[in-house]
């Protein structure tokens, strides 16, 4: 019953060619429990062969389990209960498993989010490849090894031969969705089927992934459905889209179209909640340093060479100097691997330095301990990336943001202690009745929300943010960088913001310092790095995020990437290689306050 | 006071609670009053089976059954039950200690504690018993160490699974101490398997138990315990099936009791379930 994959398809150039994919007033319900819960209302979607369409919407909203119901691969418990799915000429919601099952990865394929777990890490790429060929094809091993090394070439892996004999720890998460991607096209399915296929990877490495994905697609005449939170990607690789808010799609057309006039509120509010370049330039702040780091380096343990053996080091930020000056925000971007995280948590004595200096206030603070280190905690705090667990899931939000008075202040639980625990969530704008809740009754954005008031309820100095908003969705995202802006206004704290994401960074940041392997590639103010950036890195950085914004015109358009071009004159970049100490390396300041790594012997 | 509510309000709870009660009831009643000696062999009386005078009937030696289960219960409660903490409480210390400390320190003891579990735990028991002499806190010590290493290595995965998260480092980051950070965030999330790990050795315990008495190295006899009624029970079973239905059915009960208690206490203790 199942098609050969290989047989040509027949082109019907004709005015209007039958849709691929046509889903009609489809409803999917969590059926397990004594009521139905809803989880998809009377969803309706067409795509036309050679089609990107995009899902769009944010947690919650049952994007992935629409496109899950194509394949039938619905978690237990939750199933379709009313509506049609037709492809490619069957209605897949009248076939039963043996027939779905026949359909999937032949018709369908599908790519997970999650490309370090979603390949089987004991089982060569090689024969995790062949799996689905010989299970639907039944064609002989040469046939399938040869056909693997095509399809991995198609997606532009090095040496494809070698490739399958290996296993998937040896290859990057970008290069393994590429595999993904490579074994799942191999039977050439009509539809691709990619939840959040790049969510997991940095930016850089999710442009190469997503123009593989859509180049291949393209050239063997697969349909994509790409869901997907992120506008940006939207914009760059979908034709058509689909919006969701809570199980309805609330608005679908032309990406182009709906970007140019988005007609739902909600649809505009997901628009509106994209960070925006600043209005008007922000003066730099001046006076002295409230922290200075000077040439930090910071290594990790390494395992032992041998039983009981020295550890080895790791060095993962070499000879790093920064600054922040009081009530400054500094911008910290790099992809993951960068370092950021950890000089991030070293200059708050979260994590030992290896060698250099970090003075806070002017005082050397590395070799702090005791009573002087307990002071300086009080002075420097941190908001985690993750709101999930970062707050103690067994103690209620009061004692989690009081608890820093215990030491520093006044008893928390006396109360005075209670009024400012009280004062502070409603500061950072939840109501004081949420003091008596346990933070798994609270959403992500509200965690976010306590995790800032236990980080400023000490009155700190200094708040090291690291990645603060990105587990949070769009929307939410906004409100919590709008509320972080707003409290270093009123409070006068200084910042460290640690991203991945640059607009973020652009939205909000006096300065910004793009970190890679462990170095300052380049330092400058916002607005200088992102109208000028010399070091390649920050260019490529650039270029792979996708920016959406509002044009004159009042629709949305990516904004283009067009820079000066200053590199010529600005010299030989450093790019850095291996982890060893490099007396190359050098950081020259091109212009003033703008900082670009120079490789110093040429 | 809330905790009890709580607990009461579950059904397996309530179940527990009462199971546990019952057996606590009869090994308090046991220190205090049985009805017959449970030690003194009186063989006019072997193996009869229930009557007025024998509510239960008789053992091989002619003893009331009923006064020796009831004074074999605090016997065997007291072996279990401070077997299981001594098991616990050094074990939670080491565990967290190693766990949290990581470096020269981890190494160390889970060298000692993997050289300790090299052995099967019972032999090690058994070693120690012949070191020791058959006694109550004999057993109490060999079993304790035995199961030990089980305990150490459960405490320690999870500290170190718990210490990697971020609210550890919020509480460092706070200015709190190593130690109040261990006690206040880290041991609390590691509740839930400890309670599972507990109330099952407690089954353990009290089945090693009998196991030792049955070598001769356990409580020594004529001492009841419900282990070694089991064990003694062994050569008539077949004829006088009661003498090991008896015993056997009471150290089902007291499992059954602190398992779904354990469980209830589980759900309770954690936050997140206590609307269910």
């Amino acid at each position: 019953m199942a098609q050969s994959p290989v047989e040509e398809r027949p082109q019907t150039a004709e005015a209007a060619p039958a849709p691929l994919l046509e889903i009609d007033a489809l409803d999917i319900a969590l059926t397990a429990g004594r009521a139905e819960v809803p989880i998809v209302r009377q969803a309706s979607l067409k795509m036309m062969p050679g089609e990107i369409h995009a899902l769009v919407g944010e947690s919650g909203s049952g994007k992935t389990m629409l496109a899950r119901s194509l394949i039938g691969l619905l978690p237990d418990g939750i199933e379709v209960t009313a509506g049609r799915i037709r492809f490619d000429g069957t209605v897949l919601t009248d076939l039963d498993e043996s027939g779905l099952r026949a359909r999937r990865g032949v018709d369908i394929g599908m790519i997970f989010q999650e490309p370090l777990v979603s390949l089987n890490p004991s089982m060569k790429i090689g024969a995790q490849m062949a799996e689905a060929m010989r299970l639907h094809t039944g064609a002989p091993a040469s046939e399938i090894r040869k056909r693997s090394i095509e399809m991995l070439e198609a997606v532009r892996i090095k040496d494809p031969e070698g490739c399958l004999d290996r296993y998937p720890h040896e290859f990057s998460g970008g290069m393994r969705q590429r595999i993904m991607i490579a074994s799942v096209m191999l039977l050439r399915p009509k539809l691709l089927l990619a939840d959040e296929p790049t969510t997991a990877l940095d930016a850089v490495v999710q442009q190469d992934v997503l123009d593989i994905m859509t180049e291949t697609a393209e050239r063997f005449g697969a349909s994509v459905l790409l869901v997907t939170h992120d506008l940006g990607l939207v914009a760059r690789y979908a034709n058509t889209l689909s919006v969701m808010e809570k199980g309805r799609i609330v608005e679908a057309g032309k990406t182009a179209d709906v970007l140019a006039a988005p007609a739902d509120p909600y649809t505009q509010r997901l628009l509106a909640a994209l960070p925006k370049r600043p209005d008007e330039i922000r003066p730099s702040a001046e006076g002295e340093p409230l922290i200075k780091a000077e040439k930090v380096s910071i290594s990790y343990e390494g395992a032992a060479k041998f039983f009981l053996g020295p550890r080895r080091e790791v060095p993962v930020v070499h000879e790093i100097s920064l600054d922040i000056r009081p009530g400054e925000m500094l911008g910290l971007v790099g992809e993951s691997g960068s370092g950021k995280s950890t000089l991030g948590r070293a200059l708050i004595r979260l994590k030992d330095t290896s060698g250099g200096r970090i003075a806070f206030r002017g005082a050397d603070i590395t070799q702090a301990d005791g009573s002087a280190l307990r002071d300086l905690r009080s002075k420097m705090q941190i908001v985690f990336q993750d709101p999930y667990s970062s707050l103690n899931p067994r103690y209620r939000i009061s004692r989690i943001v009081g608890e820093p008075l215990r030491l520093h202040k006044a008893e928390a639980s006396t109360k005075s202690g209670r009024m400012a625990v009280d004062e502070m969530l409603e500061a950072v704008g939840l109501d004081a009745s949420y003091g008596e809740r346990f933070p798994h009754e609270l959403s992500g954005g509200q965690r976010q929300r306590v995790a800032i008031a236990r980080a400023l309820i000490s009155n700190p100095d200094l708040v090291v943010a690291d990645e603060p908003v990105s587990a949070l969705d769009v929307t939410v995202q906004a409100q919590i960088l709008a509320l972080l802006a707003d409290l270093r206004a009123r409070l006068g704290f200084a910042c460290l913001f640690i991203s991945h994401d640059l607009s973020v960074v652009e939205s909000l940041c006096d300065r910004i310092m793009v970190m890679y392997r462990g170095r300052t590639m380049e330092q400058a103010d916002a607005e200088t790095l992102f109208r000028d950036p010399r070091h390649p890195y920050t260019r490529r950085l650039l270029e792979a995020s996708h920016r959406l914004e509002r044009q004159e015109s009042g629709a949305y358009g990516l904004r283009e990437g067009r820079y000066a071009d200053t590199a010529e004159a600005t010299g030989t970049f450093y790019w850095p290689e291996g982890d060893k100490d490099d007396p190359d390396y050098r950081l020259a300041e091109v212009a003033r306050d703008h900082f670009v790594a120079l490789h110093s012997a040429a | 006071m809330k905790t009890y509510k709580l607990l009461t309000r579950r059904f397996n709870g309530r179940i527990g609670l009462v199971l546990c009660l019952l057996v606590l009831v009869a090994a308090v009643v046991g220190i205090l009053w049985t009805p017959h000696d449970p030690m003194a062999p009186n063989f006019r009386n072997r193996l009869e089976g229930p009557s007025l005078q024998f509510l239960l009937g008789t053992d091989a030696f002619g003893r009331d059954l009923l006064s020796r289960i009831l004074a074999g219960a605090s016997v065997s409660m007291l072996v279990c039950f401070m077997t299981v903490v001594l098991a616990v409480s050094c074990g939670v210390v080491l565990g967290a200690v190693s766990g949290y400390a990581g470096g020269t320190v981890d190494r160390l003891t889970m060298m000692v504690i993997e050289a300790l579990s090299a052995f099967p735990g019972l032999l090690l028991a058994l070693a120690l018993m012949v070191v020791l002499g058959p006694s109550k806190w004999g057993v109490i010590l060999a079993l304790g160490l035995a199961y030990l290493p089980s305990v150490t290595r459960l405490v320690r995965g999870t500290v170190l699974s718990v210490r990697e998260k971020e609210y550890v480092e919020a509480s460092v980051a706070i200015g709190n101490g190593w130690f109040y950070t261990l006690i206040h965030h880290i041991l609390p999330n590691c509740i839930a398997p400890l309670i599972v790990l507990g109330t099952t050795m407690l089954g353990w315990v009290l089945l090693a138990e009998s196991a030792l008495s049955f070598l001769g190295l356990g409580v020594p006899p004529p001492a009841p315990t419900w282990g070694n009624m089991l064990a003694e029970a062994r050569g008539e079973l077949t004829r006088f099936p009661w003498l090991g239905i008896l015993p056997g059915l009471c150290i089902s009960i007291t499992l059954i009791g602190v398992n779904l208690l354990g469980d209830a206490l589980r759900d309770v203790l954690d936050p997140r379930n206590r609307n269910l």
